[in-house]
């Protein structure tokens, strides 16, 4: 993998002189304590001018974008990338892997054509309609109903944690069609138009004291029958099914990242001093812990291109996914933890949120805070070690 | 140089799969347990199947009679005998001996040696460690005198794998100037002494080495216009690297059998392994041992291809293999109660083994300094 990602020299060469002519100086200093709005509106620029240079969706197909690029492609946009210092398109995320997932694995033609261009020309942004106050973890328990009458589909319940709604145009929905059914098999998934109505969106203040996700209140919302993606009660297998791939490809990005945070990890421990008053970098203690994240950054970047060519070589709904969730929620927490540690005092002070920033931004203890998202979100950390042990270890269930 | 081919990843596939399948024949708990009991530990008859099948030969060149392969196949033969703790000198002979003579052999040495370890005729070892087990050069006990056309050897080396079988002993020691060198011994002479050291790990043989003013001629030399601290470098990222499959092969092995246990044992009117508290711990065992395999293929591959940083990889490699090792054959003893705990049960073994190699030349510790003075520059002295 190494000797093929090297192979990619000239590759790489068009895409790092593309970041450097495109990838906007000083735009952290530009999104720090920005409003949600500023942020908004800034990664709806960089959107339009990745999508002038082909580079919005790599992962996407030549069909919408105009250009296929290979996984090692792939690899090689994520590295430049994050070595560019590049804005990440944190309120695209859903639109670009799980809204484009979704619609090419189990959508209609239809389907596509209306909702994909728009998300890369328009910046369309969508969210998720997936947990609900009563269905966390046990997420096939949801309860919100969606009744046939007619054309359309008549939606009732409650929506929680979906990301970014309020800004949102469309919703990811999951509800459930047929009460009498085993759980797993009477829900159905729906595009639903957030600017319908009976609609009503919430944001939730977090930890951080930021307004990103939100509660849905469905009131006898109205879906048309033909926003019904796949058939009526097949909602949970596709929600699992499709998606595998893209929750990895997710990862690209962040995990190249990390190596990039590893040297500014490397420069904290030169300017904060150590035991002794020497700087940091010179105690063995924290030396051989810089170590081990190292490792760790090295180890979890091979497992990623490893898995993501096995799951495009096969396809497939394995635990590949899982395995990567994991393993870098928990690098990246255990290293921004790391790295709030070792910055003391100086890092316990209030700093402002950068907007657009990367998972690891070096305002440490705001990284170190948002490092949850990755591993309570998209099924927590719990969930994806009973996927691992019963999917790829054949452990039993428990019984329930 | 050992030499970096192109092997797809289908290839390396493939070649485990048969390696497996002849070890499941050839190879195994009874096997080990026979050797354990063995006055000698290398198994012969395991060692005619290895060498026929040309694993001996598998990364030697094709001009010295082996099959040109990269050191990415070599790693694959010592995973899968780590994976059944194989009782035989494969490592020491064709890992580090081979190994050794394709970094800085004379044109001559390797013309005589190579043809043979490639054919497993010659069984051969290295002594790189002094007697506090310390691998830095610093603690080499061996003083090496040079009398113009000969050399003499004189002192202590200890943790010498299967020097009890090996009839050459690549040996790293000191000259009168301080210098580094490594010389090839003999081990049929008068006057070099072996004594065994039994270890905790039953299935592996290390002895210790006395050099009593052993005179050899010159040639025994390693390529003397090369830097002896650099050889002995190259010597320990060879050895991290074997130590580092080892450990993947055998923490593979320890956490499979521990599933199909768990599997199996019945408490609570269900198996062990529908408890989600056990479950867990698996799915974190699992990460360990997938993190672990990348990490060692990391370390193949910066090897061979000579990166910049392939200290670094080599040296992460050896102690997070070896940590996770440790970590798994642990879970393995403790998920198995009681029979974990009896002699008749292999998880004792791993876990021995897994202690042996984080000490191993150079322990955790040591590699992490090692990578560190790699990846961030030395510390400035105090």
């Amino acid at each position: 993998m190494l000797a093929e990602l090297e192979a990619h020299s000239e590759f790489r060469g068009e895409v790092r002189a593309w970041c450097k002519e495109h990838v906007p100086t000083n735009w952290m200093h530009r999104m720090s304590g920005a409003s949600v709005e500023e942020s908004l509106a800034f990664q709806r620029e960089w959107l339009a001018v990745l999508r002038e240079g082909d580079l919005a969706a790599p992962h996407w197909s030549a069909e919408w974008t105009g250009r296929d690029y290979s996984l090692l492609e792939q690899v090689v946009i994520a590295e430049e990338m994050a070595r560019a210092g590049a804005p990440r398109l944190g309120v695209y995320f859903i639109s670009l892997f799980h809204t484009y997932g979704t619609l090419v694995h189990s959508g209609t033609e239809e389907q596509r054509r209306r909702h994909l261009p728009a998300i890369l020309d328009d910046g369309e942004i969508w969210c998720q309609g997936f947990s609900e106050p009563s269905a966390g973890s046990d997420l096939a328990s949801l309860r919100t109903r969606a009744e046939r009458q007619g054309d359309v589909y008549v939606v009732n319940g409650q929506k929680v944690w979906s990301t970014y709604a309020m800004h949102a145009r469309y919703c990811l929905l999951l509800a459930r069609t047929d009460p009498d059914a085993p759980k797993h098999r009477g829900i159905s998934y729906f595009l639903l138009d957030l600017e319908t109505r009976g609609v009503e969106i919430r944001p939730i203040l977090d930890l951080t004291h930021r307004q990103e996700f939100c509660e849905l209140f469905l009131t006898n919302v109205e879906i048309p029958a033909e926003c019904l993606v796949g058939e009526e009660n097949q909602g949970w297998r596709i929600a699992n099914s499709t998606l595998s791939t893209e929750r990895s490809l997710i990862l690209l990005m962040p995990v190249e990242q990390l190596r990039v945070a590893f040297e500014m990890l490397v420069d904290l421990a030169h300017n904060v001093p150590g035991p002794g008053g020497k700087p940091a970098i010179q105690d063995v203690g924290v030396r051989r812990d810089l170590v081990d994240l190292h490792a760790e950054i090295a180890n979890l970047r091979l497992l990623v291109n490893r898995m993501l060519s096995q799951l495009l070589h096969s396809g497939g709904d394995g635990p590949e996914s899982s395995i990567i969730k994991l393993y870098y929620s928990e690098v990246l927490q255990k290293f921004t933890k790391y790295c709030t540690e070792l910055g003391g005092l100086k890092a316990q002070e209030l700093a402002p949120w950068l907007g657009a920033a990367p998972y690891v931004s070096g305002v440490w203890e705001l990284d170190f805070l948002n490092s949850y998202t990755w591993t309570i979100s998209a099924g927590t950390n719990e969930i994806q070690r009973n996927i691992i042990s019963e999917h790829a270890l054949g452990m039993p269930r428990e019984p329930r | 140089m050992i030499r970096r081919t192109q092997t797809s990843e289908l290839d390396v596939n493939e070649l485990r799969e048969t390696i497996r399948e002849v070890l499941g024949r050839e190879a195994g708990s009874d096997r080990t347990r026979h050797a354990m009991s063995h006055p000698v530990g290398h198994d012969t008859k395991l060692w005619e199947v290895i060498s026929e099948l040309g694993w001996t030969g598998i990364a030697i060149p094709e001009e010295y009679g082996g099959a040109g392969t990269s050191l990415v196949e070599l790693g694959v033969v010592v995973q899968e005998l780590g994976r059944c703790l194989a009782p035989c000198a494969f490592v020491p002979s064709v890992v580090f001996f081979g190994g050794a003579l394709l970094v800085a052999g004379t044109s001559d040495q390797r013309a005589k040696l190579l043809p043979r370890i490639a054919s497993g005729d010659l069984l051969a070892s290295v002594a790189l460690v002094g007697t506090a087990g310390r691998c830095e050069p610093g603690g080499l006990g061996i003083e090496i005198e040079d009398r113009g056309a000969e050399l003499s050897l004189r002192g202590t080396a200890s943790y010498v794998p299967d020097a009890d079988v090996a009839e050459l002993i690549l040996v790293a020691g000191r000259t009168r100037e301080g210098d580094l060198a490594l010389v090839v011994v003999e081990t049929g002479l008068d006057s070099v002494e072996i004594t065994p050291q039994p270890l905790f790990d039953p299935t592996r043989r290390f002895s210790r080495l006395d050099l009593h003013d052993v005179v050899v001629p010159r040639e025994a030399m390693l390529d003397p216009t090369d830097s002896g601290a650099r050889l002995h470098e190259s010597l320990i990222d060879l050895g991290a690297i074997a130590t580092a499959c080892d450990s993947v092969g055998g923490a593979g092995q320890v956490f499979e059998s521990t599933l199909k246990y768990m599997k199996e044992r019945h408490q609570f009117g269900r198996p062990v392994a529908s408890f989600q508290a056990l479950k867990h711990r698996c799915a974190d065992m699992m990460m360990r041992v997938e993190g672990s395999a990348v990490s060692a293929a990391r370390a193949l591959e910066a090897f061979a291809g000579e990166y910049a940083d392939a200290r670094v990889a080599i040296s992460e490699a050896k102690f997070f293999t070896a940590e996770s090792y440790t970590h798994v054959a642990q879970e393995g003893v403790q998920m198995h109660g009681g029979v974990g705990f009896t002699w008749e049960y292999d998880c004792h073994l791993y876990l021995k083994r897994a202690m042996l190699n984080q000490a191993l030349l150079g322990d955790s510790r040591w590699h992490r300094d090692r990578a560190a003075n790699a990846l961030l520059g030395e510390p400035a002295q105090a």
